[in-house]
């Protein structure tokens, strides 16, 4: 008779990687302006890492808050991520490589939008139009490389995934 | 085969989805981006040539000094040796005061008074009149 726990020592183990292959993939991508893996690995992570996304978007947003300062920005990520991770779950009995592509790209179109929405509270309604406005080139860069990341990584890193869960008994 | 054609579809509706989001905001960007904006000093620049005839500019402009201020101000023309002390002005609109041959020089007003600085460090104050006057002693 075993006592089946919330969380595993091979979960622990699991999230700790899970952490540092997002910060690792935005460290070194930090360079190139709104291209950036995080999207990408917050929506494979949610589809076959379930409910282990809750502690690792937490620890994440920390540890950047830890690396960079706890800036205005970082108020920003405390509900971006999870939102994403959120609208992944949502959908996580679609299989279509295509709509995951999109989901990545509509969520770095609307990353702008999303940040702006402290400036409501801070410079008004207007101000946050302007903040967005003036963001807007970033955003389609955003949207067009987090569409082509996840079609190019999507089904190869499905498929290590998929092996990495049968590997280790993860479900 | 009617798996392949829904993928097809699927890809189709998610790129024509984000190409149109995408022109969406960018018509939003290209109306309602930050415009440059006018000048906050509005300057005018009276020039009185070797025959007496005034040609007067108006400029707006954020120059600090009258150097920058008479470079952004459109038909105006100028040049001269460079120095410690900035810019001698010898030529203006195309004539030339040369002080060697005839005591000529260009000299500079702010309103009625003879400018105190040279044109890289005299500043410009919004509304005033700068005057540069062909001059022979």
């Amino acid at each position: 008779m075993t006592e089946k726990k919330a969380i595993s020592v091979k979960d622990i183990a699991l999230i700790g990687m899970m952490i540092a292959t997002i910060e690792i993939a935005k460290i070194t991508m930090a360079a190139l302006p709104n291209i950036e893996l995080t999207s990408f690995l917050v929506i494979v992570y949610t589809l076959y890492f379930g409910k282990r996304i809750l502690f690792v978007i937490p620890a994440f947003i920390l540890l950047e808050g830890a690396m960079y300062g706890f800036g205005l920005w970082w108020i920003m990520y405390l509900y971006a991520w999870p939102l994403l991770a959120l609208i992944v779950h949502i959908f996580r009995r679609q299989e279509s490589v295509w709509f995951f592509c999109t989901i990545s790209g509509l969520f770095g179109l609307s990353f702008g939008a999303l940040c702006s929405i402290p400036y409501i509270f801070l410079a008004g309604p207007g101000g946050a139009f302007s903040w967005w406005v003036a963001g807007i080139p970033f955003d389609v860069i955003h949207c067009v490389s987090n569409f082509v990341l996840c079609l190019v990584l999507f089904v190869p890193v499905r498929t290590a995934l998929n092996r990495i869960s049968v590997l280790f008994h993860f479900s | 085969m009617s798996q392949s054609t829904g993928s097809k579809k699927k890809a189709v509706i998610g790129i024509a989805a984000l190409a149109v989001l995408i022109a969406a905001v960018l018509i939003i960007y290209f109306v309602a981006r930050p415009k440059p904006v006018q000048g906050a000093k509005a300057l005018t620049i009276e020039v009185v040539d070797d025959q007496g005839k005034s040609t007067s500019y108006e400029v707006h402009t954020d120059a600090e000094y009258l150097r920058q201020a008479m470079e952004e101000t459109e038909g105006l023309t100028f040049s001269g040796a460079e120095s410690e002390y900035g810019m001698m002005v010898d030529t203006v609109n195309g004539v030339t005061a040369d002080y060697n041959t005839d005591g000529a020089y260009w000299a500079f007003y702010t309103g009625d008074s003879y400018c105190e600085y040279g044109i890289d460090s005299q500043p410009v104050t919004d509304g005033d009149t700068y005057r540069i006057v062909y001059t022979t002693e």
